[in-house]
């Protein structure tokens, strides 16, 4: 068997004097390659920036919904209810469990602010200041003072919000706004978040008894729009999760999978968005890989090709001494190497892309592995593309170097 | 210059024999047979020629003999060896080690230059780079292509391109030339010159077979095999 380094040689010497059909063959392993880099790091770079974004929602923070969260793919109640109302009294019972260190009912409503003769609607949280904030790392004053719990007529604004909500006239600290008729003082406005899971950028904030009274005519008595709960420093948050399911199901009547309302935890989270983002990232391949196998027919019809018009060569080398496995071995590697060629050519190109990209603000996640698999993966389809052209290309017979015409 | 029927150097021993060599070959409803029974003996260092018109079977008997086809019937000894005992990669091998073919029209490859075609039997032999390089090397400037090393097929002179594939036959030191109308493409110097150094490797003690229709060409050798009709006619020693 030829040395390995001759096999290269020879192949490149080929491909050196090749014509432009193989540099449209590399062209379409540039394309499909570049595509699947792209897209991949595309995908993982939103798959990062959600982790991110994410991960500002503290590790040992629960949001109770008054949604069933797992309903829309399982079992329904008897009445078929998925939906419930959470009350002051749940919060109450959870704020029994050892390991909760802080609950607040959160009100949560679309209401009509005016801000100079402007009218929006707009999204109002009421919280219970001291608490929302030692959940929510990500909400940090940049003007004015944060809410205290003991605050009434006052609000702080979201950084979009203040900025942009409004048209042109942007909310200033102290400014009134108007909200369902009622006045309010701004006090603070919050700093930028960029976060858009979490709606702080767009949103208003007032204390929760502030938001009890302005909803009263909408809320029932004593219910809350969602109870965010703080777990105790060193306990495990899922099991501190499960002891609310338990109690607020044993309160309910309800039985274990039918329950009216949901817990947000940071588990079911990353399992939720993670498995989103994988399957994007995933789906985003699949169809760059598509392209990638056009490419890798496109290496067979050339490789074919190739044989035909090179069937005089095999058939010199043959008759000069060259080996079935020898033929095989040199044209195999020769379309490996269109394959390696448009993956080092598609990964040049993909980075120059990929980083133009994050100058213009997408999410890009550029990892080496993903590289590296490219040199491989276009090599292998080089290879893989180039067997059946190669069988019959050690077919050919050493008869063919006689066959003058 | 003396014609000698068996060299000096020769040791008379038998490089290459056919016996009861057939080729049968289905054209249609037709059989061709196109070598019809040959028998012959090429003793180390003999210069023959295989004379005959087209359609003679000469081409198809230089098939058989170089390995490059099996025959329907009959067998062939190589080096005293049968090679009907032999696979395919060690039929491969026997030309590789043992037959220097020089082809009508050179068939070097278009893609390596000058030296990279005569070193590739080297390259399938494993040669190691040094001794690749010095004996290319030196096997070109014995064919006067030394300024040529670097040339591809295509910037060549039929004459030069001819001695190139000479050199590639030459460069593994092969037992047996064997060459099919080696000046066929040839203007009549060129072929002159490529006859002239067939001759010299006669001289030099290599076993030299060449095909060929022309009588003239013929004539260089030491010995005429007339085939016809896929028989041999006749042989004519010439000395």
């Amino acid at each position: 068997m030829m040395k390995a380094r001759d096999v290269f040689t020879y192949g490149t010497h080929s491909l050196a004097h090749s014509q432009l059909r193989t540099w449209l063959t590399i062209l379409g392993i540039v394309i499909g390659i570049s595509a699947v880099i792209v897209l991949v790091s595309i995908g993982q770079g939103l798959n990062q920036s959600v982790q991110e974004q994410l991960s500002q929602f503290g590790t040992s923070t629960i949001i109770v919904v008054p949604v069933n969260l797992q309903a829309g793919s399982g079992f329904r109640g008897p009445n078929g209810a998925t939906s419930g109302i959470l009350t002051t009294n749940d919060v109450e019972l959870i704020r029994k469990i050892a390991d909760v260190d802080m609950v607040s009912p959160t009100l949560s409503q679309r209401a009509v602010v005016d801000f100079k003769g402007k009218n929006i609607t707009a999204s109002v949280s009421g919280i219970e200041p001291s608490v929302y904030q030692q959940v929510f790392s990500e909400i940090v004053v940049g003007d004015g003072r944060y809410l205290s719990d003991s605050d009434v007529g006052a609000v702080v604004l979201g950084n979009d919000m203040a900025a942009t909500g409004f048209g042109k006239n942007e909310v200033k600290v102290n400014n009134r706004v108007d909200i369902n008729g009622k006045p309010f003082r701004v006090v603070g406005i919050l700093k930028k978040t960029g976060n858009v899971f979490a709606s702080v950028d767009s949103g208003m904030f007032m204390t929760y008894t502030d938001a009890k009274d302005l909803f009263s005519d909408r809320l029932l008595n004593k219910e809350v729009n969602s109870i965010v709960v703080k777990a105790k420093d060193g306990s495990n948050v899922d099991e501190v999760a499960d002891e609310i399911k338990v109690a607020l199901r044993n309160k309910r009547g309800e039985r274990e999978g039918e329950e009216d309302f949901g817990l947000v935890t940071p588990s079911f989270i990353n399992s939720t968005v993670g498995s989103i983002t994988s399957l994007l990232t995933v789906f985003l391949g699949a169809i760059a890989a598509i392209s990638l196998i056009v490419g890798g027919v496109g290496i067979m019809n050339t490789m074919f090709m190739a044989v035909v018009e090179r069937t005089r060569e095999i058939g010199t080398l043959k008759a000069i001494g060259a080996k079935r496995d020898e033929i095989l071995a040199i044209f195999l590697v020769e379309s490996g190497i269109i394959g390696l060629i448009g993956g080092v050519i598609g990964v040049v190109l993909s980075i120059a892309v990929l980083l133009a990209a994050e100058q213009l603000g997408a999410p890009v996640y550029i990892s080496p592995f993903v590289i590296a698999g490219a040199f491989l993966i276009s090599f292998l389809i080089g290879m893989v593309s180039g067997f059946v052209p190669s069988w019959n290309a050690s077919k050919v017979s050493p008869l063919e170097a006689l066959r003058y015409e | 210059m003396a014609r000698q029927h068996m060299h000096p150097y020769s040791d008379g021993a038998e490089v290459l024999r056919a016996h009861g060599l057939h080729k049968v070959y289905a054209m249609g409803d037709e059989e061709v047979r196109a070598v019809d029974g040959i028998d012959l003996s090429v003793k180390r260092g003999e210069f023959i020629s295989i004379l005959g018109p087209s359609g003679s079977g000469k081409s198809t008997l230089l098939q058989l003999l170089g390995l490059l086809d099996k025959p329907s019937a009959g067998k062939i000894f190589i080096d005293g060896k049968d090679s009907d005992g032999m696979g395919e990669n060690e039929r491969a091998e026997a030309r590789r080690r043992k037959i220097g073919f020089v082809f009508q029209s050179f068939n070097l490859i278009g893609t390596l230059d000058v030296y990279e075609n005569v070193a590739v039997p080297l390259m399938l032999e494993e040669v190691p780079e040094d001794e690749r390089r010095e004996k290319t090397v030196k096997i070109l400037s014995r064919m006067g292509l030394s300024e040529r090393l670097a040339h591809y097929p295509n910037q060549l002179s039929g004459g030069q391109m001819q001695r190139v594939a000479i050199a590639r036959a030459l460069v593994l030191n092969p037992e047996i030339i064997l060459a099919d109308e080696p000046t066929g493409n040839l203007d009549s110097a060129s072929g002159l010159e490529v006859m002239k150094i067939l001759r010299e490797l006669h001289e030099a003690g290599k076993t030299v077979i060449v095909i060929t229709h022309d009588t003239n060409i013929a004539r260089n050798a030491d010995k005429i095999i007339y085939i016809k009709d896929g028989k041999i006619e006749r042989t004519e020693v010439l000395a």
